[in-house]
């Protein structure tokens, strides 16, 4: 680039900048919502953009107040909040909040805001530059959901004979899944009245110190209950592991597999009787 | 009188024991004292069932203190069965690392019982 073409560019966006057709031109193309209000709140902008989302034409807006069709009476306060501030200087600022379309919709805007001053630096007109985020919102609130029911179902907790109640894990542990697996099966331990639960980790591929912890947690809530528990599905890997990271499961009862556990479940309520089942206290 | 607050109850020779649901210290001091008063008097017990089913918060001291009466009442011969922890108070207790020494739980108090009662128990 030589200093020649720098300069011609330099003097092209000078003209561009003085072009009177510049700017509506920028707010006709643009896809963000671009609406200016006067201090009253009253629109003296509304693009285009503006217009496709909420049905209002420009023309039919002009000089009507913001908040006393474009938004929804709940969120009237911190909107309100946004203009004092921005009329008395403070800006930029962001806000998120809804508009409500000629339809009826309502429709979720993130707002980048600012305050348009005169030669004296008094705020003149304030300017808000929005998206749409209705979809990006609803999609991200769908994925939340979507994990808790993950959460929910990954998390059985079943009931296979009288006094006993099964966990069969599936996948690797992390404390949110912990705390709700806690949760379930410190409940059904005393609904269903069960002196013993399995804790079955056939379906967990790799048991780290973390998953570990884990697991002794739990079996110390499930003790403190005054059950007992056993950990079936330790395959021979898991058992090389769990002794190469040194985890004492010293007084935790565990076997290789369910079937194992169910009929050491057998033996001792068939042993004591369906009554007892005592457990160390943690 | 905060130790009124606890009673300490003999039923075929076993001492029953049920917590308020918010035990203060004083209360749960009061409850080491009247337990080992009412193990010296007349025959031993088999032990001490600490009914906790109503408890909803579980602190250091009073699991300490637990843990405390039951060697103590373990020395004198008997053992200490808990019953009845709520799920919540498990999930504080094992997390904030709790221990109840050698006393041993159950889920109800008629386990609890049973357990004291049962052929061959420790005498």
């Amino acid at each position: 680039m030589g200093s020649r073409s720098t300069k011609s560019a330099r003097d092209a966006r000078v003209r561009l900048d003085a072009h009177t057709a510049f700017l509506p031109t920028l707010l006709d193309t643009v896809d963000a919502l671009v609406a200016v209000l006067d201090r009253e709140g009253r629109i003296v902008r509304f693009n285009p953009a503006c217009e496709r989302l909420t049905g209002w034409r420009e023309d039919e807006v002009l000089g009507r107040v913001l908040w006393e069709f474009l938004l929804p009476p709940d969120e009237m306060a911190p909107v309100l909040a946004l203009i004092r501030d921005l009329s008395a200087g403070r800006f930029p600022a962001r806000l998120e909040n809804d508009w409500i379309t000629r339809d009826g919709q309502r429709r979720r805007i993130a707002f980048n805001c600012s305050g348009i001053p005169d030669d004296h630096g008094e705020v003149q007109f304030l300017l808000g530059c929005g998206i749409d985020v209705t979809e990006r919102r609803r999609s991200e609130a769908a994925l939340v959901a979507q994990r808790d029911e993950l959460l929910e179902v990954s998390t059985p907790v079943v009931r296979v004979w009288e006094g006993v109640v099964l966990v069969p894990l599936i996948g690797t542990l992390d404390g949110r899944r912990t705390e709700r697996l806690m949760d379930r099966l410190l409940n059904a331990i005393v609904e269903t009245r069960s002196p013993i639960a399995i804790l079955d980790i056939t379906g967990v591929p790799v048991v780290d110190t973390e998953t570990a912890r884990y697991l002794v947690e739990t079996i110390r809530a499930v003790r403190l209950l005054g059950a007992r528990t056993v950990l079936s599905g330790v395959r021979p890997a898991i058992a090389q592991t769990l002794v190469h990271l040194g985890i004492d499961l010293s007084g935790v009862e565990t076997r290789a597999s369910l079937v194992d556990a169910l009929r050491w479940a057998q033996g001792v309520l068939g042993n004591a009787g369906p009554s007892t089942g005592p457990g160390r206290g943690g | 009188m905060e130790s009124d607050r606890i009673s300490v109850i003999r039923v075929k020779e076993v001492l029953l024991v049920t917590m308020p649901a918010d035990p203060d210290d004083p209360t749960v001091s009061a409850l080491q004292e009247r337990v080992l008063e009412a193990m010296s008097g007349g025959s031993t017990p088999l032990g001490l069932v600490l009914d906790l089913s109503a408890v909803d918060t579980l602190d250091s001291f009073f699991a300490r203190t637990v843990a405390e009466t039951a060697q103590m009442v373990g020395l004198m011969g008997g053992r200490t069965v808990i019953a009845g922890m709520r799920p919540s108070v498990a999930i504080t207790a094992t997390q904030l690392g709790l221990r109840l020494g050698n006393a041993e739980t159950v889920l109800d108090v008629d386990r609890a019982l049973d357990l004291l009662h049962e052929p061959g128990a420790t005498r």
